[in-house]
């Protein structure tokens, strides 16, 4: 009923043509289109689409000096069943693993999930302590980009990639250290095919009782995921008393910023990111 | 009769993804119809205004000015099939627009512009019920028995509270759908549908004074659970005036979104009750005000009140009782009938009630519903006689062997003590009694006159004529069996008629769980007729003595119809202004035991286990009535747990499944499921009501055990994690 144009490039090559050939520049990329979908009563009905999942260079996951490399068009169930990822990232599959169902990761893409760039994308949070980098490309200039991913966010579902740009590439630095606590946890409505209400992933060093350091960063409680520095500069170098958790806690509600929207309330919301890093904190505590 | 355990007729054809639904049906030239829709909740139109640069010419407009019986026949006739000067709720259809598709439709209505002057909104019960005006109340019932009220003031303890609970959402998996074929003078209706009858009915009315004749075919529908009830009779209008004024086949077909915002719901109610006990627990007298919100208009809500008055007291012996029962306008969208109908409202109340009993007391919850439950030959407070098919003390026997309750009542009380602070996890477990009246209420049915009509055709096959719709619950499968285990015919000879108001007779609604038992028992009767006829009746008689009688008699005659029409048992009466006598000619009854673990890092209720029993008094099919149990107690664990429909200023903010949260496999308990038998001696093979029962034991169970849990009587549903952390923590963190 509907009419649209669609293209479905092969290569980046192929796209920078596609894409230099559309005068007005109105084009929608699409990659495993599972958000998308949902909002396509809603999309421009004079978009052009521009399909990139059939573009070999944006799949696949490779382990170059010490950094993971995931092209932005793996999809999930890819990267949940890829066993660089899972030994070397495991906080990745953790989240992967609260993602939607069976069917939709076979279709949604990492690259997907950082693009549409909401506060509750659940591969986010895990990337941003990670402190991933991203590769951009842009057909405009030809050329390939690299930021840090905590750069791309500039609102809720809003990204400062602009003309046409695309991300390629996740860049995950590896630790030589073995020994690196992870933690991942989402709080949703329901067990499965549930969209975040606030989850926490934190990585942290822990040795003599004591925390050598730790990154947090909260999901879907404050405009873009952002680490948690005064909760993690608190926690710096303390011993995990009850005295101390709760001070914590305190802390990390007053650092997010969360709404009230159809999922839940504004107080809600801190009041389980509070409870999400006890649970984080005495799961560090127990492991050790 | 044997154990039945069929596939459903309609399996094969569903799973293969065959069966043809409304938007399935091949409709040569048809126009696609859209709603403009009103976005106050209550407003006066002051003007409507077309753009004049837009191509108009390819777009049919109707408004209400063109629809001369403009009201929706269902029972106060009070609701418009189109605002005229007067918008009562947000999403309130004002015009209608067909065009060739759905594009233009789109388009079309960016280029119509309605002004409104705005009313006073009472957007909920409580503005309703603060500015106290009589024309909000569309029905008001009071049952009173014994002393009534007058208990409370010698009373040894009046234990009270309010209990609330909230809309919910049919979420069949097919939105509404209906197409509208002119032919000549004859309007062709067709759709998803529960009541072919109820449509012929408003159809007549919208039509009356006209030439325009109406008839309704109901297509194969996916699910309805109520939702497909009253509310087709409003788009139906839309759509046959909509044909006829175009002359061409007319499609209206709601996505998600469109559904979930805009058709109706499931009663939010609001109840305060009280209850006069003596120490021991024992109920002396009880008092209940039952407010439902009913929305803009009064739909089916004077009938779901009368069904939650009569549900109020439970499964409970309670000598004096006043109920007082109001449904209330509010300016949101209609609500309608759902499984359960008022039931599961006043039922939640009455056993959470009893739970705020037992915790005022500290007497354990099963002690007081033990004390207080219905023996055999026991009187309603209505005056109604327990005295046959009384399941319950078969059922509450069967689920407390089945789930160890006593056991882990105490075990669990140990853990919460013990081990909470580890594991962060509560744990609760509950119990439930819960009643279904089976079948309309009072005399309704003495007024439905429900016909059913079987044919035998000459080739020995039986054709079976009755109105009541396949939507998923087993109806076509529990008709073959029963005529099938009578007339010893396999089930391939036994047609069901096409649901189509010009070939079928009205036999009545598919609601209140109805059908098996009531029209059920007229295709028995029916059975018996052809074969007093075949003079077969009271023999032993093979397949192949059937085929030859029936060859026989063909010989002679040219066509057998039987027919039957159905009238309560003469001792059935009901007075429908004391609400005394026989609210139900008989009950369904159930017990139930939920497990449930709270989190205390994210506060969800997790339903672990469900233990139920169901007294149906038998079971035609018995994997279907299990698939119906199940289904009920999953629906119900929603209702329960999940759902919560937010709105605000009077509009609807959910859009869809992302929203609009259901239970899924991943939140499932694991269920065990036992059927109680106790026969009905007026339905077929002894069956009575079924579809509705499951659902209504279900959240009072899980909230009895979520107060275990949690120490408190919980006192409304849904119990989402926001509800939960606000009784947990005290202090709020809902909307
Ligand atoms: C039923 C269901 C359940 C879901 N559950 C979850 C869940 O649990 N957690 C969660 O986080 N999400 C969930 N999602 C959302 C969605 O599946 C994920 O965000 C997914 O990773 C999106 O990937 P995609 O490839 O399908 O993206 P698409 O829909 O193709 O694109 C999403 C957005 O990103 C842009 N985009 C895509 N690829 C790139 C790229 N390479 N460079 C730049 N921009 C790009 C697109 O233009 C678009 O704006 C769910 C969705 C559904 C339908």
């Amino acid at each position: 009923m509907n009419s649209m144009q669609c293209y479905s490039p092969n290569t980046l090559d192929e796209y920078q043509k596609i894409y230099s050939g559309i005068a007005e520049k109105n084009i929608l990329v699409f990659s495993g289109g599972t958000d998308l979908m949902i909002g396509r009563h809603e999309l421009s009905q004079d978009a052009i689409i521009i399909d990139i999942s059939g573009i070999a260079e944006l799949k696949g996951v490779e382990k170059k000096e010490n950094k993971i490399f995931i092209g932005s068009c793996t999809t999930l169930n890819e990267l949940l069943y890829s066993h660089k990822i899972q030994n070397d990232i495991p906080i990745l599959i953790k989240a992967i693993k609260t993602m939607a169902s069976e069917q939709i990761r076979n279709r949604a893409t990492i690259g997907g999930n950082i693009g549409n760039a909401s506060p509750a994308g659940d591969t986010i949070t895990p990337l941003v302590v990670l402190e991933a980098s991203i590769q951009i490309y842009s057909p405009e200039s030809n050329e390939v980009k690299t930021i840090p991913l905590e750069a791309l966010f500039s609102g809720p579902c809003a990204s400062t990639l602009q003309n046409g740009e695309i991300i390629t590439k996740i860049i995950i630095p590896l630790f030589e250290d073995k020994d690196i606590f992870c933690y991942f946890r989402k709080i949703g409505q329901r067990n499965a095919m549930t969209i975040t209400k606030a989850s926490l992933s934190a990585i942290a060093k822990y040795s003599d009782s004591k925390i050598e350091w730790i990154k947090l960063a909260p999901g879907s409680v404050s405009p873009v995921v952002k680490r948690m520095s005064k909760t993690e500069e608190f926690l710096q170098g303390k011993k995990l008393t009850p005295a101390v958790i709760n001070e914590s806690k305190e802390i990390i509600g007053k650092e997010i910023s969360p709404i009230t929207d159809i999922r839940s309330t504004k107080a809600f919301r801190v009041l389980i990111t509070k409870n999400l890093l006890a649970d984080c904190l005495s799961e560090l505590i127990n492991r050790h | 009769m044997k154990q039945n355990n069929e596939v459903r007729v309609d399996a094969a054809s569903k799973i293969a993804g065959i069966e043809k639904y409304t938007r399935d049906l091949p409709i040569k030239n048809a126009l696609i119809a859209g709603t403009v829709r009103s976005s106050k909740a209550h407003a006066r139109i002051e003007s409507i205004s077309y753009d004049k640069n837009y191509d108009w010419s390819k777009v049919t407009i109707l408004s209400a000015k063109e629809v001369k019986n403009n009201y929706v026949a269902i029972i106060k006739n009070d609701m418009p099939y189109l605002a005229d000067k007067e918008v009562n709720y947000f999403g309130e259809p004002i015009l209608l627009l067909a065009a060739e598709n759905e594009k233009i439709l789109l388009e079309a209505k960016k280029h119509i512009m309605i002004e409104y002057k705005e009313l006073a909104a009472a957007t909920t019960l409580k503005v309703s019920i603060d500015r106290n005006r009589a024309e909000d109340v569309f029905e008001e019932i009071l049952l009173e028995n014994g002393e009534g009220n007058k208990t409370f003031s010698t009373a040894y303890e009046i234990i009270e509270d309010i209990f609330e609970t909230g809309f919910q959402e049919h979420v069949y998996l097919e939105p509404q759908a209906v197409v509208a074929i002119p032919d000549g003078n004859t309007i062709h209706i067709k759709g998803s549908m529960q009541c072919p009858y109820y449509v012929q009915n408003a159809m007549n009315e919208l039509f009356k004074g006209t030439e325009i004749k109406v008839d309704v075919t109901q297509i194969m529908t996916g699910g309805a659970f109520g939702g497909k009830e009253d509310f087709p009779s409003l788009i139906c209008g839309h759509v046959a005036l909509l044909a006829r004024k175009t002359g061409r086949p007319v499609i209206l077909s709601y996505n998600r979104e469109e559904d979930i915002r805009f058709t109706t719901k499931r009663h939010p109610s609001k109840i305060h009750a009280k209850a006069v006990v003596n120490s021991d627990g024992k109920i002396l007298a009880l008092d209940m005000d039952i407010l439902l919100n009913s929305g803009a208009y009064a739909t089916l809500s004077p009938v779901v009140l009368a069904r939650a008055v009569l549900t109020s007291f439970g499964c409970y012996k309670i000598p004096n009782v006043r109920i007082h029962g109001r449904a209330i306008k509010t300016n949101i969208s209609p609500c309608g009938a759902f499984r359960g109908f008022g039931g599961p409202q006043s039922l939640f109340a009455i056993e959470m009630l009893i739970e705020k009993v037992a915790q005022t007391l500290k007497i354990p919850v099963w002690e007081i519903k033990k004390a207080n439950m219905l023996s055999l030959g026991d009187t309603l407070p209505t005056g109604q006689p327990i005295d046959y098919s009384y399941g319950l003390p078969k059922c509450v026997e069967k689920i407390l062997e089945s789930s160890e309750y006593e056991k882990k009542y105490k075990e669990f009380k140990k853990y919460n003590e013990n081990e909470s602070d580890q594991t962060n996890i509560l744990k609760g477990i509950g119990i439930s009694l819960a009643v279904h009246g089976c079948g309309f209420t009072g005399v309704g049915e003495n007024r439905i006159k429900a016909i059913a009509e079987m044919e035998l055709l000459p080739d020995g096959k039986v054709l079976v004529k009755t109105a009541n719709t396949e939507m998923g619950q087993g109806v076509d499968t529990a008709y073959k069996i029963i005529v099938s285990e009578k007339l010893h015919l396999p089930f391939d000879d036994i047609i069901i008629e096409e649901k189509n108001t010009s070939k079928v007779p009205n036999s009545g609604p598919t609601v209140a769980s109805r059908s098996t038992m009531i029209v059920g028992k007229l295709l028995l009767d029916n059975c018996e007729r052809i074969l007093d006829v075949l003079s077969l009746k009271d023999l032993e008689f093979s397949l192949q003595d059937f085929k030859e009688a029936a060859q026989q008699y063909f010989k002679t005659h040219d066509t057998l119809i039987v027919q039957e029409e159905y009238k309560h048992p003469d001792f059935i009466s009901f007075d429908e202004k004391t609400y005394k006598g026989y609210g139900y000619p008989v009950y369904s009854w159930s017990a139930n035991v939920a497990e449930v673990e709270i989190d205390l890092t994210s506060y969800q209720v997790e339903v672990k286990k469900f233990y139920t029993a169901n007294d149906v008094g038998k079971a035609i099919n018995k994997q279907q009535s299990e698939g119906q149990i199940q289904g009920g107690i999953i629906q119900g664990i929603g209702y329960a747990v999940y759902e919560a429909l937010c709105i605000k200023d009077g509009e609807v903010q959910n859009r869809g499944f992302r929203d609009y949260i259901i239970p899924t496999i991943q939140d499932i308990p694991e269920m065990y499921v036992d059927i109680v038998e106790d026969t009905y001696f007026n339905g077929p093979y002894g069956a009575k009501a079924l579809g509705e029962l499951p659902f209504v034991g279900a959240a009072p169970a899980v909230a009895s055990a979520v107060s275990f849990a949690i120490g408190k009587t919980a006192t409304k549903i849904p119990l989402t994690p926001e509800v939960i952390a606000t009784l947990i923590e005290n202090s709020n963190y809902e909307y």
